[in-house]
């Protein structure tokens, strides 16, 4: 904290990354409890630090589909040969993506196909900013089917059937469960 | 004649500025049932609490859950189990997470135990919102802008730290930085970032509020 007791930039910042340990953890959400001034900044970086992991996550998925040219321009002639193979077969086993949102009442309105990788695309608006979650998928009667991370690699193809799609964060806690229906699509 | 309490906090003050012994002041008025106690509280307590909530939670049945809280928080002073005044603040923090941690694992339980999905209760049932969606959406556009006008080693400065949540250490080891030229990194992309978005929209919407 500084001289008159608020929040530096450094503590914000691990606040909001969910990086603070005891005993700075205590002193930052007693503070918080009574300063607005602080709470505010802490409002600020946490909506900086949710666009830039955003960001940066969709920034790797960028560089992992488009390959570096600079010093490989061996291997581009090896790629145009091998892109029609590679293209026919990655058709069969692209991830589908799925968004999952949790929506008010009954219901499940997120849809995927059985059998295929699923890229799952959820809905953290609001949620303690984290760098990656652990996501459990589990079926209806609650049996574990798949475990991973978000953002991370897509998930096992499944059998049709209904799911939950369970976010925690890197300290355990449940945040949230949606809702995933495994089927023909039906739309 | 009614007595003039002066205000226990200038919301605007460090908390430090506290004085212990006007804490030991509110709770004793609480604990004596003195409604000035339980307006002090809620004035000083009442936004952080339910910034609190409204970061781990959401905003879902906010204003019940910060009711709930100051029940708790007053119930337990008149029990007398706070035993030091001047931690009120610890306490309430202590309640607050005490809460969180219980919500949570209501939702789970019931989740479990209702595999019914007309019943199913949802761990936060809150219903999409466009305008703070859109909002998030622009603001990850921004973020875009700025690492895409960095040169590549600053921007994979800041994909390991907020990404990866690599250490700043190991980060400078790797990449070959002082700390100075990596909190310059990340300083500069967050300047950048709130330049933008002041002239891309007021300032005050770059928070979606609840």
């Amino acid at each position: 904290m500084d001289v008159e007791g608020h929040l530096v930039e450094e503590e914000i910042e691990r606040y909001s990354l969910a990086a603070s340990a005891e005993p700075e953890l205590s002193q930052v959400e007693e503070h918080l409890l009574l300063c607005a001034s602080c709470r505010k900044k802490v409002e600020t970086s946490d909506v900086y630090v949710n666009s830039m992991r955003r960001a940066a996550a969709q920034i790797r998925a960028e560089e992992k589909r488009a390959p570096r040219w600079a010093g490989m321009a061996f291997l581009l002639a090896a790629a145009v040969l091998l892109a029609g193979v590679i293209l026919i077969r990655s058709n069969a086993t692209a991830p589908f993506a799925v968004s999952l949102a949790v929506t008010r009442g009954v219901g499940i309105n997120a849809q995927a196909p059985a059998g295929v990788p699923l890229a799952l695309q959820l809905d953290v608006t609001g949620l303690p900013a984290a760098a990656s979650y652990r996501v459990e998928m589990v079926d209806r009667a609650g049996k574990q089917v798949w475990t991973g991370t978000f953002p991370g690699r897509p998930a096992k193809p499944l059998p049709a059937g209904i799911y939950f799609v369970r976010l925690y964060s890197p300290a355990g806690d449940l945040l949230r469960e949606y809702g995933l229906e495994i089927g023909p699509l039906l739309k | 004649m009614n007595e003039i309490i002066p205000p226990l906090v200038n919301p605007e003050q460090s908390a430090s500025a506290a004085d212990s012994a006007t804490w030991a002041s509110l709770v004793e008025r609480i604990r004596t049932d003195d409604p000035s106690g339980m307006e002090e509280l809620y004035r000083v307590f009442s936004q952080g609490i339910r910034f609190y909530l409204c970061r781990q939670l959401g905003t879902q049945d906010l204003d019940d859950r910060v009711h709930d809280i100051f029940l708790i928080v007053t119930q337990s002073i008149r029990r007398g189990d706070l035993r030091e005044p001047d931690r009120l603040m610890g306490y309430v923090r202590t309640v607050l997470r005490r809460q969180v941690a219980s919500h949570i694992e209501q939702i789970v339980h019931s989740r479990n135990n209702h595999a019914d999905l007309e019943m199913g209760l949802r761990l936060s049932d809150r219903h999409p919102d466009p305008e703070r969606s859109a909002i998030q959406n622009e603001n990850q556009t921004l973020a875009m802008r700025v690492l895409h006008s960095l040169k590549s080693r600053d921007r994979e400065v800041l994909v390991r730290f907020y990404l990866k949540e690599q250490a700043p250490e190991d980060i400078c080891r790797e990449l070959d930085l002082s700390a100075t030229q990596f909190r310059l990194i990340k300083s500069r992309a967050k300047t950048r970032f709130i330049e933008l978005a002041k002239r891309r929209f007021s300032l005050r919407n770059l928070v979606p509020q609840p």
